[in-house]
């Protein structure tokens, strides 16, 4: 079994067998018709994770194709490091300081880590999306975007003493 | 009938109507093409706006934004595979290999093409049907929808490609997301974890946001250079329009499915989208083509979920109930209007009610119109670099995750799914029987416990009912039967 899970799928379908376990865990706590319907889904999930084990460990199933190969066809844009992390770092960006400083070092400095060099074109495109986005947002549907947590405290309203 | 049509026709063809048909129109079109921003968002901001028109004005102006919210949604599921509304997300599977193949103006002309016969047809089988139809609707009992939306889960396991096993597995997934939050039956908070955001559940369109768009993003940036791999674009738009003619079973078939999945309450265009796209694959002359740029994968989801809003409205309107989240927020303008909705609503309205259609039917052209009109500069999108677009659309989707509640959490959430969709996709487990799954899932629960509670707790229930006995028979033989298949060509 070790072995299997070194298969990505297999530690994969081996993760999601762990997910319908605590499923059936958790389900089992509540009262009868809130668990009913949870109780079989898991227990349905929990069957075809493990016959799905199973059938990998008799070599039944074909280790899974495609998206890689795909990929090996082009020089990536991006390591792989860098294509993950992009959307996380601009969420932790956003939550410190704010959507729009999020928006101009994503557009900025986000085509340089991908090695796209020319000044002119990446200014240009951080001015025309913040652009689109407050006309969007702020002006269409009236909507503000966050500011950042550093933002909120350094414009924190005191609350009223009554 | 036909007195009353032109009627409708002369009553829709008032300058303010036209109006608010054409900026609804152009409304819908913007706002389908944003992810996370679906036509719903924009009708329910816009709502407040209408109570000052007249209630034909308020319907049409509602009522064009759904419409074009569709034909808008498929833009960015062909040409960046991020789906603008849950509307299109099928579309992008057949889609956007055309894209990348250089053909994006054919495959949006494919698109316009199927989403105007639909949106036709739907509109037409609302004026002459509405009445006949919501009295079978009726006979729909909770056995029967519990079984409908087991078909949509084992359809769209059966025909997703790799293994049916991991498809099956992603949709009890997409089922077991769906209970987290508030249960249907006894409103008891489940699988929140302590966790105050998790008590309200976890939002459909953040996690497709999460699984089409940032799983996108991924794959996109890993890929580099540009989506239309070529760097030059094939085809006219014209070509797309018609090539949709040329396939007949696509496009009639789906236009079916996505009328009848329209009339029955809570499915909804999402489920049309992909049951339409399962079902043209299985029944395809060339199976193999589908998610390589087979024309008919564009076809198929995009008629069906253009023929399934005009149908939503057929409850609505005749008995009040609503077919979906767009036909609540229609009735809830009617209401507000002082227009009560129901069977006599046809006899004392005519003129509200046929206008209504003719509106519909003048939205659904306009709407094509604007699509031809603005395809070739969208296409030009195809052609940009990689290392340019991919941190625009992180901007977008994640600025659309927000704007969905206004919470933070929601972006943290869509990235979440963002990430586990790549591990899926890199290891062969398909993610739209997981977003089937969650569409589907307060629907199947709801049905399951309410079949239950009039038969007594007898499980049997659902075999001695006769729609819900051939339905769920229906399901085994479409996983059973490959197998047996399989076995007996070996021997």
């Amino acid at each position: 079994m070790p072995g299997l899970l070194r298969r990505g799928d297999a530690a994969m379908t081996a993760a999601l067998l762990m997910v319908f376990a605590v499923m059936v865990g958790e389900a089992s706590r509540y009262p009868r018709d809130s668990r009913l319907f949870p109780v079989m889904v898991g227990i349905a999930g929990l069957a075809l994770a493990a016959l799905l084990l199973l059938r990998m460990a008799q070599g039944a199933v074909a280790k899974p194709s495609g998206e890689d190969v795909e990929e090996a066809d082009f020089v990536p844009a991006a390591p792989l490091w860098a294509a993950v992390l992009a959307a996380p770092l601009f969420g932790l960006v956003m939550w410190v300081v704010g959507f729009w400083a999020a928006t101009v070092i994503c557009t900025f400095f986000g085509p340089a880590v991908m090695g796209y060099r020319r000044l002119r074109v990446r200014i240009g495109l951080t001015i025309g999306t913040l652009a689109v986005m407050v006309v969007l947002f702020p002006v269409m549907l009236n909507l503000p975007m966050p500011r950042g947590e550093i933002m909120d405290r350094m414009f924190q309203v005191p609350d009223d003493e009554d | 009938m036909l007195s009353n049509m032109v009627v409708g026709l002369f009553a829709a063809l008032t300058i303010e109507n036209m109006v608010m048909i054409v900026i609804g129109t152009v409304i819908g079109l913007w706002i389908g093409v944003l992810p996370g921003l679906g036509a719903t968002s924009a009708m329910a901001i816009l709502m407040p706006f209408t109570f000052a028109m007249s209630p034909l004005a308020a319907l049409l102006l509602l009522a064009s934004i759904s419409v074009a919210g569709a034909f808008g949604g498929s833009i960015t599921s062909i040409l960046m595979n991020i789906p603008g509304d849950a509307t299109s997300a099928a579309t992008a599977y057949d889609g956007y290999p055309m894209a990348q193949q250089g053909k994006a103006r054919v495959a949006m002309g494919l698109s316009v093409g199927a989403s105007l016969v639909g949106g036709a047809v739907g509109v037409v089988l609302l004026a002459t049907l509405a009445e006949p139809v919501s009295r079978i609707a009726l006979a729909v009992g909770p056995a029967d929808a519990f079984a409908l939306g087991i078909l949509g889960l084992t359809i769209v396991a059966a025909a997703s490609s790799g293994n049916t096993l991991k498809a099956l597995m992603m949709g009890c997934l997409g089922l077991g997301v769906s209970f987290i939050g508030q249960d249907t039956v006894l409103g008891k908070t489940r699988f929140a974890f302590g966790s105050v955001y998790l008590e309200a559940g976890i939002d459909f369109v953040t996690v497709t946001i999460g699984l089409f768009a940032v799983t996108e993003i991924i794959f996109m940036m890993r890929t580099g250079g540009t989506i239309a791999r070529g760097g030059e674009l094939k085809g006219s738009v014209w070509q797309g329009i018609l090539d949709t003619f040329r396939h007949p079973r696509a496009l009639w078939g789906s236009v079916t499915v996505g009328a009848i999945i329209g009339v029955i309450p809570g499915v909804g265009a999402t489920a049309a989208n992909f049951l339409s796209y399962s079902i043209a694959k299985r029944t395809s002359k060339t199976p193999e083509r589908f998610g390589h740029g087979s024309p008919e994968g564009v076809i198929a989801p995009e008629a069906s979920n253009n023929s399934c809003i005009p149908t939503s409205f057929i409850p609505a309107l005749t008995l009040g109930i609503p077919g979906g989240v767009t036909s609540a927020i229609l009735l809830v303008a009617v209401t507000i209007h002082g227009i009560r909705p129901g069977p006599m609503l046809f006899q004392s309205s005519p003129e509200l009610v046929y206008g209504f259609f003719a509106g519909l039917m003048i939205a659904t052209f306009v709407a094509a119109a604007l699509c031809v009109a603005m395809i070739p500069w969208f296409a030009l999108i195809t052609i940009v670099r990689v290392e340019l677009m991919a941190p625009v659309l992180v901007v977008v989707a994640l600025a659309g995750a927000y704007a969905t509640q206004r919470s933070l959490a929601d972006v943290f959430v869509a990235i979440g799914f963002g990430l586990f969709g790549f591990l899926a996709r890199r290891n062969g487990f398909p993610l739209v029987p997981l977003i089937i799954g969650l569409v589907l899932g307060s629907l199947v629960e709801k049905s399951f416990h309410q079949a239950l509670q009039i038969a007594g707790g007898d499980f049997t229930t659902f075999l001695t009912h006769p729609m819900s006995a051939c339905i769920l028979a229906f399901c085994a033989a479409i996983l059973i039967l490959p197998g047996f298949k399989r076995r007996f060509s070996r021997l």
